[in-house]
């Protein structure tokens, strides 16, 4: 199951080769940031978790069996760690572009059949924006799928490997997922076309 | 296939996860409706632009701090570098030791002849 590359790494791991360690992280960094980052939606709590990920993998390499991908592994820690911070900060995520000052749109119940399309109204950094806090106001457990579907790219599989979700699971949170994005990014969209980007949505039904 | 039922299997359409009887039924609904074909174009837009989002990258010293931790929370023994460092010493150390032992035994046997411990 796991390529030979992995399975020579795995066995420095478990020997403690520093050399080893090394090359794990600069190999699963930025995949693992940016999980953690997402699921967090803050830089500073971002790093401690991601930081923290590889010193427990350090600490329970002799416990890899591997019966799943290096990465799967990973990212399952990644994963769970996340969730720990989440319950231990007790509070929703912050928005991933938190330095921005704006918070972006509320989730707003705007959603009729003319919303223009969300690509049409916002682009580049405003779209990214959208997206950005979108994420954040999805619940945890549908943002983890999202996240490892869309952004992460991996398939239903390798998800259900990380989460130990069954598929039907995995498959009806990442709907709900991806329909609340694009709300979101609808009402978003709305709002910067009709020039109120400014006034907070509240004016706005 | 009603407007409900095609807009609940957007996602596992779009991701090729319906068999092909509900494929094909999704696929003579959006054909149909207007209204839907242009829900699933949003939708699938969306999806599109998840994926273009940059990925967040971890900080320029961020695998420097990952090693800080391990050696700081582990007092440096969970390198083999260091744990080697602490094993050779002391086997070298009991090697030391039994030769110094030998040695010391070896010089009161010699030395006690001269009288130093023979009175
Ligand atoms: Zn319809």
């Amino acid at each position: 199951m796991l390529s030979l590359r992995e399975r020579l790494l795995v066995r420095r791991l478990k020997n403690r080769d520093e050399k080893a360690f090394a090359e794990l992280v600069s190999t699963y960094q930025n995949r693992i940031y940016n999980l953690v980052f997402r699921m967090l939606g803050d830089g500073a709590e971002a790093e401690d978790v991601a930081q923290e990920v590889f010193e427990t993998v350090f600490k329970v390499i002799d416990s890899f069996r591997g019966d799943a991908q290096l990465s799967t592994w990973l990212y399952r820690i990644a994963s769970n760690q996340c969730k720990n911070r989440i319950k231990y900060l007790g509070r929703r995520p912050k928005a991933g572009f938190a330095d921005d000052g704006e918070n972006g749109v509320p989730p707003s119940a705007v959603r009729g059949s003319s919303a223009p399309s969300p690509h049409a109204v916002l682009e580049g950094r405003q779209l990214e924006q959208a997206i950005a806090t979108a994420l954040t106001l999805l619940d945890d457990e549908q943002r983890e799928v999202l996240v490892l579907r869309d952004l992460e790219n991996l398939s239903y599989a390798e998800i259900g490997a990380i989460t130990e979700l069954p598929e039907g699971t995995i498959k009806s949170r990442l709907h709900r997922a991806r329909m609340a994005v694009k709300s979101h990014l609808e009402a978003a969209g709305q709002v910067t076309a009709s020039g109120g980007a400014n006034h907070p949505l509240g004016d706005k039904e | 296939m009603d407007h409900q039922a095609a807009q609940e299997r957007f996602s596992s359409y779009r991701d090729q996860e319906l068999g092909p009887e509900e494929t094909r039924s999704v696929e003579e609904h959006l054909q149909t409706c207007r209204a839907c074909r242009r829900q699933y174009a949003d939708f699938q837009e969306t999806v599109a632009s998840l994926g273009t989002l940059p990925p967040a990258g971890p900080p320029a010293n961020f695998a420097e701090g990952v090693f800080e931790r391990v050696r700081k929370r582990s007092h440096g023994r969970l390198f083999s570098q260091r744990r080697r460092g602490m094993a050779v010493p002391l086997e070298w150390l009991s090697l030391i030791m039994l030769v110094a032992v030998v040695a010391i035994y070896l010089l009161f046997r010699l030395s006690s002849p001269f009288g130093l411990f023979s009175k």
